[in-house]
């Protein structure tokens, strides 16, 4: 029986990376492929699903087939080793929007796309989760490759709504929201230069809503700074990460999801705004457009007035607004979760001589 | 497929935009303020490419601290932190001297480059005027009427680099000044149109990016650009003392092209001329 062990260098619940990896383990086994989970690091909910990268022993006939989204040096003893390779790529954001933050994650992240290219020589067949980074990898000198999406099991979004954090998030006013680590790549700071447009002009009592935790703190300090310069305390909220039911609570409390995000390589939230009926609206670059589709309004720029006007020209029509949550929940379909397992599985095989 | 033309309501957006604008309630200059409010609490090193910003940003950076900070949520983890602290401090400490001994070190190797290319930068064509006469005698005459063609009637204010089309738009007018020096000067959404010819050959790497970023900001939505580039190879040819002696070199046509999209612009199209393309994009 051939065995396809990932590797993958961060492995945390809750998280797309995470849970695709385990949607694809179960794939494999389905397919009668023995599987396993090798890890640099792991959170302790979901260290016994996994092993230390380091423990890793193989028979003839086993692959591997790395989940790369960051540098890690998992990546360079990959190249070290000797059994086929195959790569399933998820993008790395680009050192430049965060290196003047952070600097050692830019050097991480620098690495990161150093190895990425490194592995193209040895790599078998890479799968993308989307065009943009499919078109990445063929940059970066891979010669074979496909797209499927990361594997989403929507089921997923489906949390129980917090009462009590839904009766304390409900307002009168306007609700933008916006899901996801606060990052400058994530570029909350253009977020809240739209939302200070919008006030002012449309509608004073609305509220700018930013979950995530934080993967800069300069960036946080900024945005505290930035809110408190623009005199916006108390209308933009650093939620921080939340519960799962307190983030099922945003959803519901939300007017409108907005996304000025700089990088994604395919952008879970947006979809998960689609699924709790929010319509969406997102500045188009990297892997938004096509992971928004029709489902939502795409902005060639975000410009702050712009973004504003958007905002105010889908929750100021409540025919429009129905619309695009009609159009998302039906973009959304288009993630169908065993159609993607299908063609990741059958991707493998062929990738493997099966 | 869709009901719903999101191409309409983009148009509609569009369209609210631009009647905002005209009422004063996104009045100009809006983006720029909020911009400049933010650029405040952000890292010199996104401000722009200020070599100067970027070795003070090193030089604040080159301090390497030994004491981790200790506080918890949990007064016991507080604690575990600070004995930790007290056993390992020795060992901390002895590394951030190494550490900050290299950073110190490299920050003042960066200093001298740093002072080094200003010198460079002062004995280049610019500050040599009569070298830079000789060779702009054989400069490439930029394909201006096509360059105006290009353009296509605009309704607005239109900025050009040569005084010479300034009668070719209802509303045009030239600079004297250094274009993105004065390009910071202009509001947003200000102009309609933007001709950029013969000036961008020979301006630094920064400059030529500068100038984009500078015209995203500039032009309205969709107002128009036109920048008449050089070939590589024409230009150096035509004026190999210049081409030698100047701080930039012309980017190729794809590059600008590239570029144009990178900073939102569409419709991006080369023209490709004897020696010069004309590259045209709107905002």
């Amino acid at each position: 029986m051939p065995a396809v062990h990932q590797l993958v260098p961060s492995f945390a619940p809750r998280d797309a990376v995470g849970n695709h990896t385990l949607q694809v383990q179960g794939v494999l086994r389905e397919l009668g492929v023995r599987s396993e989970i090798y890890v640099a690091d792991a959170r302790r909910e979901v260290a016994s699903l996994c092993h230390r990268y380091d423990e890793l022993t193989t028979e003839p006939d086993t692959w591997l087939l790395y989940q790369a989204s960051t540098g890690s040096p998992m990546a360079d003893w990959l190249l070290g080793r000797p059994e086929p390779l195959l790569v399933n790529y998820h993008n790395i954001t680009p050192a430049a929007l965060f290196a003047p933050w952070e600097p050692h994650v830019g050097v991480e992240l620098e690495a990161g796309r150093r190895q990425l290219k490194a592995l193209a020589a040895p790599t078998r067949f890479a799968i993308a989760d989307s065009t943009f980074n499919e078109e990445e990898l063929l940059a970066l000198g891979y010669e074979a490759t496909a797209v499927v999406p990361i594997l989403l099991d929507t089921k997923t979004f489906e949390k129980t709504v917090d009462e009590r954090a839904l009766a304390r998030l409900r307002h009168t006013g306007t609700v933008w929201l916006f899901v996801g680590r606060v990052a400058p790549n994530k570029a909350q700071h253009d977020l809240i230069k739209a939302f200070s447009v919008y006030r002012r002009v449309y509608d004073p009592d609305a509220r700018l809503r930013l979950v995530g935790g934080s993967s800069s703190h300069a960036y946080w300090t900024a945005l505290v700074d930035y809110v408190s310069a623009l005199e916006l305390e108390p209308y933009v909220e650093l939620c921080g990460d939340v519960p799962d039911g307190v983030l099922a609570a945003h959803y519901r409390a939300a007017d409108v999801y907005v996304s000025a995000s700089d990088h994604e390589g395919f952008g879970v939230p947006l979809l998960e705004a689609m699924h709790h009926r929010v319509p969406v609206i997102a500045y188009a670059t990297t892997a938004v457009p096509e992971t928004v589709g029709y489902g939502g309004v795409l902005l060639p720029d975000k410009d702050p007035a712009t973004m504003a006007a958007a905002v105010h020209r889908v929750v100021s029509d409540p025919a429009l607004r129905s619309s695009l949550v009609a159009a998302g929940e039906r973009r959304l379909a288009d993630f169908d979760l065993a159609t993607n397992r299908k063609r990741f599985g059958d991707l493998v095989l062929g990738a493997i001589g099966r | 497929m869709s009901e719903l033309d999101l191409g309409h309501v983009l148009r509609e957006i569009d369209d609210e935009v631009r009647a905002r604008r005209a009422s004063g309630d996104f009045p100009p200059g809006m983006e720029r303020d909020l911009e400049l409010v933010f650029a405040r609490f952000a890292p010199a090193t996104l401000t722009g490419d200020d070599l100067e910003a970027l070795v003070e940003a090193a030089d604040r950076a080159a301090f390497i601290q030994s004491d981790p900070p200790t506080a918890s949520r949990i007064p016991a983890v507080s604690i575990l932190k600070r004995v930790e602290r007290k056993l390992l401090g020795w060992f901390f400490r002895f590394l951030a001297q190494q550490m900050t001994t290299f950073a110190g070190v490299t920050v003042q190797a960066l200093r001298q480059m740093a002072h080094r290319i200003e010198t460079l930068e002062e004995a280049t064509p610019a500050a040599n005027p009569a070298l830079m006469s000789l060779a702009r005698q054989t400069a490439l005459v930029p394909p201006l009427a096509a360059a105006v063609d290009a353009i296509g009637p605009v309704d607005g204010r239109v900025l050009v680099s040569h005084d010479d089309v300034v009668d070719r738009f209802p509303n045009a007018y030239a600079t004297t000044d250094d274009v993105a020096e004065h390009l910071l000067d202009v509001d947003d959404d200000a102009l309609a149109g933007l001709l950029l010819a013969g000036i961008t050959d020979r301006a630094p790497l920064g400059t030529q990016v500068s100038l984009v970023e500078r015209a995203a900001r500039v032009l309205r939505r969709g107002g128009r650009i036109a920048i008449v580039a050089s070939s590589v190879a024409a230009w150096g040819a035509a004026n190999p003392v210049e081409a030698d002696l100047a701080p930039g070199r012309p980017l190729h046509p794809e590059t600008w092209a590239h570029l144009l999209v990178e900073h939102g612009f569409a419709d991006v199209r080369v023209a490709p001329g004897d020696g010069q393309s004309i590259i045209t994009a709107t905002r």
